[in-house]
């Protein structure tokens, strides 16, 4: 199963849940009547396929939302992760090597942190232990005043740097659906079912007037 | 004895007694000189715990992480100079300093007792910053009378600035801390709690009974928000490590309005960054559906929600129940909607509906209360009308993570107070249901006071016990907590999860709550305009959470009282981290198209400005 496109790049909207229902509409508007099959130039099938179903999705803040947080569950960048399971699941367990993988977020956790201010903190304590390296070489407390240097920039410094993220980054366990490509598909179907359920005990009047 | 020799021998007694001091003093100093290393750390560490308004454990502690310094120089020293011997190491880079008194041999003296000199500095600081205020607190230190007053007031106003710096900082006080802990703000001040530089509550407090009461604009959203967001990420991690069920938040915003949707998109954002997949924002965006409900309960709740009166008017009430009763349980089943339910409330369908023979009490019952179907039938038409769509379904509380409830307490109060007693109803039908995912849930009520006429808030205290849901409920002030001063302190005093009082002009039935503590206060024998020698000490009684003090807190600012104990908080913004967000969206994304109705001039094979609606028919997507 392929990876489910994402609706706001087929509206060429960008990817954010406060858009409002002008903006999506008349997003909506301008491709289909740019790509409507109706069109004397025959117009382009795929895309207006795309944009009708894309907007069919995010006509309502609600779906918007759904479609966004979608997106966050999507999303193969470094800083970002799967959501919680669909109910039913098992709920996936923490892996051994979560303090691990915790490490190589700490360049983004200083960029999105105070960057500055960190910076200032290093260089005086990079200078405090040259000054040490200076005044005591080779002997037995220069290690451990350095120490103790590494000690309070770690202990200060730490409060600079961004949050890690509240979402832990999980893998499939493989024994539910194989590969992670796999998992995702499978995860992925069976959201979509879970919402189609309650899609479809709503009454028509309700989908006309855009209300979910 | 003479004048003469008593004047003597009281001089006498006065110099012996100034010159014990002196020699004291001077011993002091002549210590503080050649223990040079550690007098500049303490004086060092006694000026930072002044100037931050730290307490003596912060110094404590920084020493107690220094002595990790002090165990890497033992372990370097061993492996250089193994044996006993290296023990004079300090004692001998303390006599050659002696030999050097320039910057860089001072420097260089320093340098080499480090190890040694900062943990007993630190030590030494923090055991004089605890005399201090021992002595200026209990009167026996200071200069002037209002010594005390003077230097709580200065030290207050440090704490705070520490705090809001430590709020500010971007990594001091995120969503959830280690061991599922909700950070809360900065500590300003602890008053019989264990200091930590942030408050942090354990998760386990948001699923008791809370209690937040602060004025608008006093933080009181922003203090709640964090809760919640807190609350969620820790019970979604621990549902992540097997150690519980999944989260599910249920808002109440009671009061309703713009400012209740702008809140509501905040606690969106917050808690899809947290890590919700789901979150309803009723009733714009989602519905739920009343009649999901069991029968029995369905029933009580619709006779709860029509006001029938006492007295003369209990005959009324009697004859309404009744007939709801026939409606609801009847052998077909309970309604699927309020359309169902009202069409129910006909003498013809009651009648054919229990007349099966099986049922005659029932089916006389319907036949006796026939006359007074259709006032019953109107009034339950009026209600549901004005309810409107919204708890008519589809929608289950089970089918989000977390729901945002908006009920217009202010605009429509009778419909929010039947509102409320409708979802509270579906909260604890959610709690119990065994045919479902067990979920962990925390129901939140805000400004619950708008609309606790009908369902008083000690109602929903002990339901909550009673179901194991956590309550967390906010009010604008003491009187907002209830109607009645005996349904105020029982909500008050169940709160076992804590309460929370920010900025509010009546705090002391709140404040009460933490009590009061022994303190010693001295009073000093006057001599003409200054202080005497002699005087006495007596121990008092003053407030652990002083209520002057809360009057006068500022935005974000909060007393937490629980156990008997109190401790300031500036309260940080809730932020998720910037890091649960998604990636910078890629570039090649166009910009967002400006709204418009028709083209100005119509492109070539468009001979007419297009239409959808020559497209797509009538019936076509807008």
């Amino acid at each position: 199963m392929s990876t489910p496109l994402n609706p706001f790049r087929a509206l060429g909207l960008p990817e954010r849940p406060d858009l409002t229902d002008e903006q999506v509409r008349a997003a909506w508007r301008s491709i289909a009547s740019a790509t409507h099959p109706d069109r004397p130039d025959g117009g382009d099938l795929a895309r207006y396929t795309a944009a009708s179903a894309a907007y069919a999705e995010l006509r309502t803040p609600w779906g918007r939302s759904e479609a966004y947080a979608d997106l966050a569950e999507r999303a193969d960048g470094p800083v970002t992760s799967p959501l919680p399971a669909v109910p039913g699941d098992e709920v996936p367990s923490v892996p051994p090597w979560q303090p691990l993988l915790a490490l190589t977020q700490v360049p983004a956790r200083i960029r999105s942190g105070r960057p500055l201010r960190l910076a200032i903190r290093g260089l005086i304590a990079a200078s405090l232990a040259l000054i040490v390296l200076q005044l005591i070489p080779g002997t037995p407390a220069a290690p451990a005043d350095i120490l103790g240097v590494i000690l309070w920039f770690v202990l200060t410094g730490r409060k600079d740097l961004a949050p890690p993220p509240e979402r832990l980054r999980q893998r499939p366990p493989s024994r539910h659906c194989g590969s992670a490509r796999a998992f995702r598909a499978c995860h992925v179907s069976r959201r979509l079912q879970t919402r189609a359920a309650p899609l479809a005990r709503m009454p028509a009047a309700t989908k006309a007037s855009g209300q979910s | 004895m003479s004048v003469w020799t008593w004047l003597k021998f009281v001089t006498f007694l006065w110099l012996l007694r100034k010159g014990f001091k002196l020699v004291r003093w001077l011993m002091m100093a002549a210590a503080a000189v050649a223990a040079w290393p550690v007098t500049v750390v303490a004086g060092a560490g006694y000026t930072a715990a002044w100037l931050r308004g730290w307490p003596p454990v912060r110094v404590y502690r920084a020493a107690a992480w220094t002595l990790i310094v002090t165990a890497a120089w033992l372990a370097a020293l061993e492996a250089s100079d193994p044996g006993f011997l290296a023990a004079r190491e300090p004692g001998r880079a303390w006599g050659t300093g002696w030999d050097q008194l320039t910057i860089a041999g001072l420097a260089r003296t320093f340098a080499l007792l480090a190890p040694v000199a900062v943990p007993a500095g630190l030590a030494l600081a923090g055991l004089i910053w605890a005399w201090r205020i021992y002595a200026i607190t209990t009167g026996i230190g200071g200069v002037r009378a209002s010594a005390p007053i003077a230097f709580d007031h200065r030290q207050w106003r440090r704490q705070i600035r520490t705090a809001q710096g430590l709020t500010g900082a971007p990594g001091a006080v995120p969503l959830l801390a280690r061991g599922g802990q909700i950070p809360i703000g900065a500590t300003i001040r602890a008053i019989g709690h264990r200091w930590h530089p942030v408050l942090s509550l354990p998760a386990a407090a948001c699923t008791r009974h809370m209690v937040i009461v602060g004025a608008t604009g006093s933080g009181k959203t922003n203090l709640m928000i964090r809760l919640w967001a807190g609350w969620f990420t820790a019970t979604t991690a621990a549902a992540r490590a097997g150690r519980g069920d999944r989260p599910l938040l249920v808002v109440l915003d009671c009061k309703g309005g713009r400012d209740a949707r702008r809140k509501a998109d905040r606690t969106r954002r917050l808690l899809y960054g947290a890590g919700a997949r789901r979150v309803a924002i009723w009733p714009d965006e989602a519905r739920l559906c009343l009649w999901d409900l069991p029968a029995d309960e369905l029933a009580v709740l619709l006779y709860q929600m029509i006001d029938s009166g006492t007295g003369a008017a209990a005959y009324y009430a009697d004859v309404l129940q009744a007939v709801i009763s026939l409606a609801v349980l009847a052998p077909c089943g309970p309604p699927l909607s309020a359309q169902a339910f009202l069409d129910r409330l006909n003498a013809r369908w009651l009648a054919s509906a229990w007349g099966d023979g099986r049922h005659l009490a029932e089916a006389e019952h319907a036949r006796a209360a026939a006359r007074h179907l259709p006032d019953i039938e109107l009034r339950y038409a009026t209600l549901l009308r004005r309810l409107g769509p919204a708890l008519d379904g589809p929608g289950r509380l089970e089918e989000a993570d977390a729901w945002y409830c908006i009920l217009e307490g202010t605009r429509e109060r009778s419909v929010a107070e039947a509102q409320a007693m409708a979802l509270t109803e579906l909260a604890a039908h959610a709690a119990t249901s065994l045919d479902g995912e067990s979920r962990a849930m925390l129901l939140a009520a805000d400004d619950y006071s708008a609309v606790s006429a009908r369902v008083p808030l000690s109602n929903l205290y002990e339901r909550g016990r009673s179901l194991g849901i956590g309550v967390q409920v906010s009010a604008q002030s003491w009187q907002g907590l209830g109607a009645t001063e005996d349904e105020r302190y029982r909500i008050a005093a169940t709160a076992d999860g804590g309460v929370f009082v920010l900025q509010t002009p009546h705090p002391e039935p709140l404040t009460a709550l933490a009590g009061k503590r022994r303190v010693l206060e001295t009073a000093h024998r006057l001599i003409g305009g200054a202080w005497g020698d002699g005087g006495t000490t007596r121990e008092q009684r003053a407030w652990t959470a002083d209520p002057d003090l809360v009057r006068r807190l500022a935005v974000g600012q909060a007393c937490y009282i629980h156990r008997g104990a109190a401790t300031f908080v500036q309260v940080a913004r809730p932020r998720p981290s910037p890091l649960s967000l998604l990636p910078p969206a890629a570039p090649t994304v166009a910009p967002v198209p400006e709204p418009r109705s028709e083209p100005a001039s119509a492109p070539d094979p468009w001979p007419t400005p297009p239409s959808l609606d020559d497209i797509l028919g009538p019936e076509g997507p807008r």
